[in-house]
């Protein structure tokens, strides 16, 4: 094929013939016809061709120790685990109630005391909210510190730990299980406004019934120990 | 393990699930960033700032599509938002209309990843974002237009601009490839 004797194609216009070719069919015929521009339009599809086709490139190498450092403090799911075991203990009947006392106050401490809470249904002797319970919590009732109770419950169960307050220890320590039923409090509640913006989340869902499954088991084995000693805690 | 479950321990906080995550999806994040960004120092942050927003967001994401695709798209916006608080270069250049090339490049030049890159580096922030949207990407006028907040027809117009000017950027390179001095 020879090149013709006019003026060729610009870069541009043959972008658009590649693009849409049946906008510009003067410009299509000039291809068939012009060898210069011919090549232009095959290479500038062979380097589009190109482009479509670049891979992946490697991040600098530190690139998730940065990441990792900017992420926020991290956080730990506490190991939930059957409290039913130390509840057992009936030599510590009396200890119990001052627990559930303690439980109270510190929930009530750390919930606000609104009519709601499960500290204050447990001191009214009524059923504390179980895992059938529809969520509560719209979106009037999201409080942009659900992230930092969260985190400051889940801090608070593990200075418990740090604390070295095993699950035998908790029924000597007084304050170390209200503080545990506070803080098993203040994760349901951030749980569940976690939950009522994302209604299916399977590990929201998870993780609350979890907590309220370790709550309520605390608070069912506290009610029961009061009972057992002939104690009104109301 | 499957990338949902790893998803949820990520949400939960498990740095092992956020890390596996990274290290499965963090090529195709950094070459999009990268390639937006035209530079090295800038993509470093817009990749780290990427995965950081990713993370923090991750209660966002609802699973509709794979994690990769969320992901890749919100490295995207990131890139693009922080890209256009800035400005690098000069958006449109007038000197693209009606630019020739009469090199004659080799294939292996018109092909080679470095050269393509290099080019892609070379080109202003404007018509480089569009054409690593539409070209590399492989994203619709429209989108790019919204994205953008751009007019599609003026996404096309950069488009074809950027193109002619890629194909300019990479014709020394072929020249000298002729000539014998080899491309890298």
């Amino acid at each position: 094929m020879i090149a013709q004797p006019y003026e060729h194609l610009t870069l541009e216009m043959i972008s658009e013939v590649l693009e849409e070719p049946e906008l510009h069919p003067e410009a299509a015929e000039h291809l068939a016809a012009c060898d210069v521009c011919s090549l232009e339009h095959s290479l500038m599809r062979r380097t589009l061709m190109a482009l479509s086709g670049l891979g992946e490139m490697d991040p600098p190498v530190d690139e998730w120790e940065r990441v990792e450092a900017r992420l926020p403090t991290k956080r730990h799911v506490i190991p939930m685990r059957p409290l039913h075991v130390f509840l057992g203990w009936p030599a510590q009947v009396a200890a119990a109630m001052i627990l559930f006392a303690g439980g109270i106050l510190a929930g009530l401490t750390f919930m606000g005391g609104g009519p709601d809470d499960a500290a204050t249904l447990v001191a009214n002797g009524e059923s504390l909210p179980s895992v059938g319970d529809p969520v509560r919590g719209g979106p009037e009732t999201r409080s942009p510190f659900a992230l930092a109770q969260y985190y400051e419950a889940v801090a608070g169960l593990e200075q418990l730990r740090a604390r070295r307050v095993g699950f035998g220890e908790l029924l000597e320590d007084p304050m170390a299980t209200g503080e545990r039923l506070a803080w098993l409090d203040g994760l349901i509640e951030a749980s569940r406004e976690a939950l009522a913006s994302s209604p299916t989340d399977p590990a929201i869902n998870n993780l609350l019934f979890d907590l309220i499954k370790e709550r309520d088991d605390l608070s069912v084995g506290l009610e029961s120990a009061v009972r057992l000693a002939g104690l009104d805690y109301r | 393990m499957e990338e949902q479950a790893l998803v949820e321990r990520a949400r939960a906080g498990d740095r092992l699930a956020m890390s596996q995550l990274y290290q499965a999806h963090s090529r195709r994040v950094y070459a999009v960033v990268r390639r937006l960004a035209g530079d090295d120092d800038l993509a470093a942050d817009l990749s780290q700032d990427a995965w950081v927003r990713a993370f923090e967001r991750l209660h966002l994401y609802r699973g509709e599509a794979a994690f990769g695709t969320w992901m890749h798209r919100l490295a995207t916006n990131v890139a693009l938002n922080r890209l256009r608080r800035r400005t690098k270069r000069p958006d449109v250049e007038a000197s693209a209309v009606g630019m020739r090339t009469h090199v004659k490049p080799s294939d292996e030049a018109v092909l080679s990843r470095r050269v393509l890159s290099d080019a892609l580096d070379k080109l202003p922030d404007g018509y480089r974002r569009v054409l690593v949207m539409h070209d590399v990407e492989g994203w619709t006028h429209d989108e790019i237009g919204k994205s953008l907040g751009i007019a599609s027809g003026t996404s096309k117009s950069q488009l074809h601009k950027a193109r002619a000017r890629m194909r300019q950027l990479i014709a020394p390179s072929a020249a000298a490839t002729e000539a014998g001095n080899g491309l890298p």
